[in-house]
């Protein structure tokens, strides 16, 4: 599926200083609140942390796909966090994590979330193009560069 | 000539279709055990395990029933009555029951191919 459908520029944030993965967690749930997704920061937060004691979702490769299914959200929304130095994130792999991509969808309609969690699967599996979203320089770059992984898939 | 396949989450229900398509003439079938696409998924690819609260209160395996049946009006008496036994699919997460009509049939009920 066409991800970068759902993730606006602005809600694309470049080498962000934080620290940890409850840090990672924290503000990504404070940015997501304040983006006008019509969900108050607590919720999400809870959300969030709660995903990820079901498991980590640092799926490995240096990639962290925190993601939670929030009633009361309409539709699938991304957001892209580059890291500023690569932190511990749990990771299935033991790696610390340099890019963070958070997803947040509508309960009542699962099957969008999976097939975006099964298009970054995907894609996220190729370490040069996770290397190249790190070094990315502009918001405009991480999104160009998405775009165009996902359409050498479609071609 | 078709192919009934039943797909049942769990095994409740499973021996009640089995001896209701007995009583209406099925006489032969095979059960397959299976497991989901979602629940694998969730089990066993880190990235999909948020999935797992979703699936609370399934099976996490299936059960599959495939029967060969020769004639239309039976097809359609197995079709009504594996959907009445379970208490209506539609009604539930009862599964999921379909046909498909077969090109070929090679089985020692049949006569040997020709040459």
């Amino acid at each position: 599926m066409a991800l970068v459908r759902y993730l606006k520029p602005e809600h694309i944030y470049i080498h962000c200083p934080l620290e940890t993965k409850d840090g990672v967690l924290e503000w990504l749930s404070m940015v997501v609140a304040e983006s006008g997704i019509g969900i108050p920061q607590e919720s999400l937060r809870e959300k969030l942390f709660e995903r990820e004691q079901t498991m980590s979702t640092g799926i490995g490769n240096a990639v962290g796909v925190p993601h939670a299914l929030v009633e009361g959200i309409k539709g699938l929304h991304a957001y892209v966090v580059t890291l500023e130095k690569p932190i511990p994130f749990d990771a299935v792999d033991r790696e610390p994590v340099i890019v963070v991509i958070g997803l947040f969808g509508d309960p009542d309609t699962p099957n969008l979330s999976l097939g975006a969690l099964a298009t970054l699967g995907r894609i996220l599996r190729d370490e040069r193009f996770v290397q190249s979203l790190w070094k990315a320089r502009t918001k405009e770059e991480v999104h160009r560069l998405l775009s165009e992984k996902e359409e050498k898939k479609e071609s | 000539m078709w192919l009934l396949v039943y797909i049942l989450n769990g095994d409740r229900y499973l021996t009640e279709v089995l001896e209701e398509l007995l009583e209406i003439g099925v006489t032969g079938a095979s059960i397959l055990d299976s497991v989901g696409m979602l629940h694998f998924l969730s089990q066993e690819i880190p990235i999909f395990a948020g999935f797992r609260s979703i699936l609370k209160g399934t099976k996490p395996y299936n059960k599959i029933v495939i029967s060969v049946i020769g004639d239309e009006q039976r097809l359609e008496q197995a079709l009504a009555t594996i959907d009445r036994t379970v208490g209506g699919i539609a009604n539930g997460k009862r599964g999921i029951l379909f046909s498909l009509p077969l090109e070929h049939l090679i089985s020692p009920e049949t006569k040997p191919l020709p040459g």
